[in-house]
């Protein structure tokens, strides 16, 4: 049975499972080349086809061999307009029905297909999800267990958590809270933060209060640990009673933050939004750890499976598991392209009444053909030669070791927002200028911004306090055991560490091998092959295009050894 | 699973059943597949190993796994040269371009001045074979050791100057189908 799988969201993507297991996945700004790039699913346009095409080409079939189309979107079109209003079309084209299904539910769907299927609970927190009006017409209803819900008037869904017992998925709470319908016309921006409530929307206004764009909020987590967590207004903005209903305080944030970095300049140094970053982050620790002991006092379970976009927030997941010594599922696309995986993976449930777990894993995307590399690779007018798996892992660990920075292309692509070492930019985590010169040089981005280490999952230990738990995803921020790694060690002496073992990643792992024999650590610095705006590069043309434009000094993609010309 | 090997045991002993176990057990643990060139192969504690008319291995290895498999791989990879017999001989002679004066008795060399030559293209396959199957440490490793105990000047060779053999191997398609693709699907 083939799923398609689409998250219409202002994150999208694409899936295709078979039989309960995902195949393909793609998100739709790697194919578009515009970050975040929504799918509005009111209408086909471009960009949804682009994904549907990737993944569909990639598994050899057309959409006739589709079985069921899910969908899952945050947003008020619930229906898929090209479904319901083109039927003619549609007849023609034999299009498969259309299954919608509730946005937190996809999101559990997602992070528990990847967890061992026992008991657990499973936590969803995000900006926002399905409206509440919008639940009743959709496809699939979730299963209650005797829910504490949180609802105000009309509003979306923005924190949910699930019990499951091995089989089945039960809602036991829910949050939505802040009443109408806002990102459209008739509200302005800052209404959105007052009227729309969650944690999600907090960091939201962080990140356009700091840096300049709501979809920043990564960069907050990054300035957060230079700031200190002194504003009360900020830190008791979201506060959750003993009855579990959380409270968003959002208006004062309007009326005493009077200076939005609109115009995106780097704030570098500037203790104002150093401040409002390290108060939001610590707002969002102690409300999660509250919530997640509120939820554990209901439903005791010593297993979490995590997702939505505020899981991405690797500080705050640390701070959970060591807090209530907590074992956390997650994978990597935590975020809402993670819920076209999970949509399928709901409406297959529905279908058939089985889940089909498997390892977790991000990389989901395309492998390109040697073919379409050199056909890419024609327009680069520096040398290019072929090395077997040796030549090439010693001499890109020998250039890494004398201060190279290589954009490292291999395999399938990762799906979602973190380069797991297929789409990678790689330097040696040594050298205490690595940090400025790939931000100034390379990625073109502020100057506080850390970078994170890939180490050999059964070596972390002796230079991270990871507690004997991997971080495959590098969702874990963890203090940093030694000195000699500066530019992977971020002000407070954290890392957001990306453990990588041979099943995962057999190539990525045997380059940590081999750099370790230049340099003595089984540790590289890994950052997204990408320039500061641009999305990951997905293709071999979009990777010599940003390997040019990066002044990268060396590109490996699969087996060629490419530099560019003098 | 069912083992893609047919393997005979030729006195039946516990060392030999354990050699069998072991190689059935590599073809579930790693993907072998594009490194078999013969399905058949026997196991013979008496023997030396030796890659034809039939693929053979002693039992001696037993207490090392990492290396039964280069040994399995090494004789394997004999069989994809003798299937190129013809691009095979033409690399032998090439060698001489670039290693004019090779050793001829072991354990430095593998016997005759042909076989050591053969053996550089073979051992070569052998180490890129380890590489992908076992990283890079562990195959390093075992390549390290084979070049203590035989053929070592060989394996040194491979290891401390494989550019030349690489770009004879290419030169006259010698290069496993297994070697075009680096990362895994």
């Amino acid at each position: 049975m083939w799923i398609l799988g689409i998250a219409g969201s202002h994150n999208s993507g694409v899936a295709l499972i078979r039989d309960g297991k995902v195949v393909v996945a793609v998100q739709t700004e790697r194919l578009v080349r515009i970050k975040r790039q929504a799918i509005h699913l009111d209408r086909m346009r471009v960009d949804a086809a682009l994904a549907i095409a990737y993944c569909l080409r990639y598994a050899g079939i057309g959409m006739r061999d589709l079985n069921v189309i899910a969908t899952s979107t945050p947003f008020r079109a619930a229906k898929p307009g090209f479904a319901l209003d083109e039927k003619a079309l549609a007849a023609k084209h034999a299009l498969p029905s259309f299954i919608t299904v509730p946005h937190h539910l996809a999101h559990a769907e997602y992070a528990l297909h990847y967890s061992p299927q026992q008991a657990c609970n499973v936590l969803i927190c995000d900006g926002s999800g399905t409206y509440e009006f919008d639940r009743a017409g959709l496809d699939i209803k979730e299963d209650e267990d005797e829910p504490v819900k949180f609802l105000q008037g009309v509003a979306k869904e923005s924190i949910s958590a699930y019990t499951f017992d091995g089989g089945n998925l039960r809602l036991i709470y829910r949050v939505a809270d802040g009443p109408v319908r806002c990102g459209s016309s008739e509200c302005s921006p800052s209404d959105q933060y007052t009227r729309v409530k969650s944690l999600g929307k907090l960091w939201e206004w962080a990140a356009l209060y700091c840096h300049g764009s709501h979809n920043e909020a990564g960069k907050v987590m990054g300035l957060a640990p230079y700031g200190r967590s002194l504003n009360r207004t900020l830190t008791k903005s979201v506060v959750l009673d003993r009855s579990g209903k959380p409270h968003f305080t959002f208006a004062p944030l309007m009326r005493e933050f009077h200076c939005p970095n609109l115009d995106c300049r780097d704030v570098s140094g500037q203790m104002h939004y150093q401040d409002v970053a390290a108060s939001v982050q610590e707002v969002t620790n102690s409300f999660l750890v509250d919530l997640v002991r509120y939820i554990g006092a209901r439903h005791e379970m010593s297993e979490l499976c995590y997702a939505g976009g505020v899981a991405l927030n690797g500080v705050t997941n640390e701070h959970l598991r060591r807090s209530l010594d907590l074992e956390l599922h997650m994978n990597g696309s935590c975020e809402d392209n993670g819920t076209a995986i999970g949509a399928a993976l709901a409406a297959f449930h529905a279908l058939t009444g089985d889940r089909v777990p498997e390892e977790a894993s991000d990389y989901l995307g395309c492998r390109y053909t040697s073919e379409e590399i050199a056909q890419a690779l024609k327009c680069n007018a520096g040398t290019m030669v072929r090395l077997p798996r040796l030549e090439l892992l010693r001499r890109t660990a020998r250039a890494l070791a004398s201060g190279a920075v290589v954009g490292w292309f291999q395999g399938r692509s990762e799906f979602g927002p973190r380069a797991l070492g297929n789409r990678s930019i790689l330097a040696d985590p040594r050298d205490p200028g690595m940090q400025k010169r790939l931000n100034v040089e390379v990625k073109r981005r502020e100057a506080f911004r850390p970078y994170a280490p890939v180490v050999i999952e059964a070596r972390a230990d002796e230079f991270f306090c990871l507690a004997g738990y991997a971080s495959p995803h590098m969702l874990r921020v963890v203090p940093v055991k030694v000195d000699f790694l500066p530019a992977v060690t971020h002000v407070d002496g954290t890392a957001r560490v990306q453990t990588v073992n041979r099943q995962q990643n057999a190539l990525l792992h045997d380059l940590l091998q081999c750099f370790e024999m230049e340099s003595g650590i089984p540790v590289l610095l890994n950052t997204s092959f990408n320039v500061a705006g641009e999305p990951i590069v997905e293709s071999p043309v979009d990777a010599l295009r940003s390997f040019k434009a990066c002044g990268l000094d060396v590109l490996v993609i699969e087996d060629n050894w490419v530099t560019a010309a003098p | 699973m069912t083992s893609p090997l047919k393997v005979r045991l030729q006195n039946d002993s516990g060392p030999e059943r354990y050699t069998a176990c072991l190689l059935h057990r590599f073809t579930e643990q790693y993907d072998l597949a594009p490194w078999i060139y013969t399905h058949t192969l026997f196991v013979d504690e008496n023997s030396h190993p030796h890659s034809h008319p039939v693929l053979t291995l002693n039992a001696s290895k037993n207490d090392d796994e990492a290396m039964l498999l280069s040994l399995f791989i090494h004789e394997q990879l004999h069989w994809f040269e003798e299937k190129h017999a013809e691009r095979r001989d033409r690399a032998i002679v090439e060698t001489k371009s670039v290693f004019p004066c090779v050793p001829a008795h072991r354990p430095e060399g593998a016997g005759s001045e042909t076989s050591t030559r053969l053996h550089l293209l073979v051992c070569y396959l052998e180490l890129q074979a380890m590489t992908q199957l076992l990283g890079v440490a562990d195959s390093l490793k075992v390549i390290g050791d084979l070049s203590r105990h035989h053929y070592c000047w060989v394996y040194r060779t491979v290891l401390d100057n494989p550019q030349p053999i690489r770009r004879i191997l290419l030169d006259n398609g010698l290069w496993p189908e297994a070697l075009h693709q680096l990362a895994e699907p």
